[in-house]
């Protein structure tokens, strides 16, 4: 025992625990069907502001140089696709802009990498103008170049 | 073939009377996650958008869970976990689920250092969401409340204290081996246990 430190070992009173234990309740299968019965009808929704948020995200990131470019702003857009694309069947967008969040987390506050940024956003771009079949096509390797390049920053930020 | 049902597959959950606050994220992430929480049954569902309104939420004592999405900003999220795992009645019990697009081993550590339950990483799928309830309901895991930290305990394996630290919980063992209180094995004994042998019955 620690002297001197308060410590104490609590049993804990969940009382959501309590309620879900109620008779009436569903299984996993049940529950998910419910969910995506509840989520279809907003489908086209979320598909369409998956493809307005990369529209801005490129806007943002490609604007002229001079002016400062919005990190935070860039971010909650990729983190908001993150949440969003696999939903809607759009994987690509979600591994680009997954691996965005990343890039942005671990520059923590200092300049983000020109060379880095620009090729998510020409990943984005190019998954954006390319139909489904070409991006199927694609994405394996782009997303595979990404990968390399997240684990060559890794490597580079570990020797440093 | 049918194999045996996982302990998920198990487990009912009616969460109909379950008062649920969903915070953070973009509003439609937000209307996704109200709606899959509908879909599992909810019926009383409020949102939060940023930490003011989670605070607000949380601290009224009504709420049962709390699921939010670090978009809204880790730090502020983990402070109003911080804060309520500091209240002094029931409150601090109410399990907390954190969702993030980046879930790296720092976010993971900062989480549970504040007191997250459990840290799931976007985007969020209907099934695991449904699965962490199960954990949070099957969940035997102790509070503890130190300088420092208040919150569920963050050894989740049974590795015991770390190595040179003396074991604080309640079903921690003691390090100290004491005297023997059975005769040395013999080495036929060891070595029946190392390499059992097949035998005819």
């Amino acid at each position: 025992m620690t002297a001197g430190r308060r410590f104490r070992e609590l049993k804990p009173r969940v009382r959501f625990a309590q309620k879900a234990a109620a008779p009436g309740g569903i299984g996993v299968d049940q529950a998910v069907r419910g969910a995506e019965a509840r989520l279809a009808p907003l489908m086209d929704r979320v598909a369409a502001q998956v493809l307005q948020l990369v529209d801005e995200m490129l806007a943002a990131g490609g604007g002229p140089a001079r002016q400062p470019l919005d990190v935070a702003g860039l971010r909650g857009r990729a983190d908001a696709v993150v949440g969003l694309s696999a939903a809607v069947g759009l994987p690509e967008f979600q591994s680009v802009a997954s691996s965005l969040c990343r890039l942005i987390d671990n520059a923590a506050g200092e300049a983000l990498n020109p060379a880095a940024l620009t090729v998510h956003l020409d990943a984005l771009r190019l998954f954006r103008d390319s139909s489904p079949e070409v991006r199927a096509q694609v994405a394996p390797s782009v997303l595979e170049g990404l990968r390399r390049l997240a684990s060559f920053r890794g490597r580079t930020a570990a020797a440093a | 073939m049918t194999g045996r049902l996982s302990i998920v597959e198990q487990t009912k959950l009616n969460i109909e009377q379950v008062v649920v606050v969903v915070a953070g994220g973009s509003a439609l992430e937000l209307e996704l996650l109200v709606q899959v929480f509908a879909g599992f049954g909810a019926r009383q569902l409020k949102r939060a958008e940023n930490a003011q309104q989670l605070s607000a939420a949380v601290m009224t004592g009504e709420v049962d869970l709390v699921v939010i999405d670090a978009a809204m900003g880790l730090d502020d999220a983990l402070q109003v976990v911080r804060t309520l795992r500091r209240c002094s009645d029931d409150r601090k019990f109410t399990p907390v689920v954190l969702t993030s697009s980046n879930v790296s081993e720092q976010t993971i550590e900062f989480a549970r250092s504040s007191g997250v339950n459990y840290v799931v990483a976007k985007p969020v799928a209907p099934r695991v969401l449904f699965e962490r309830l199960v954990w949070i309901v099957r969940d035997k895991r102790a509070y503890f409340e130190t300088e420092h930290f208040v919150g569920p305990d963050r050894r989740t394996r049974p590795l015991g204290p770390p190595i040179g630290v003396d074991g604080r919980r309640s079903g921690d063992l003691s390090g100290h081996l004491g005297a023997a209180s059975e005769p040395n094995m013999s080495q036929a004994d060891i070595d029946a246990l190392m390499f059992p042998v097949r035998k005819a019955l």
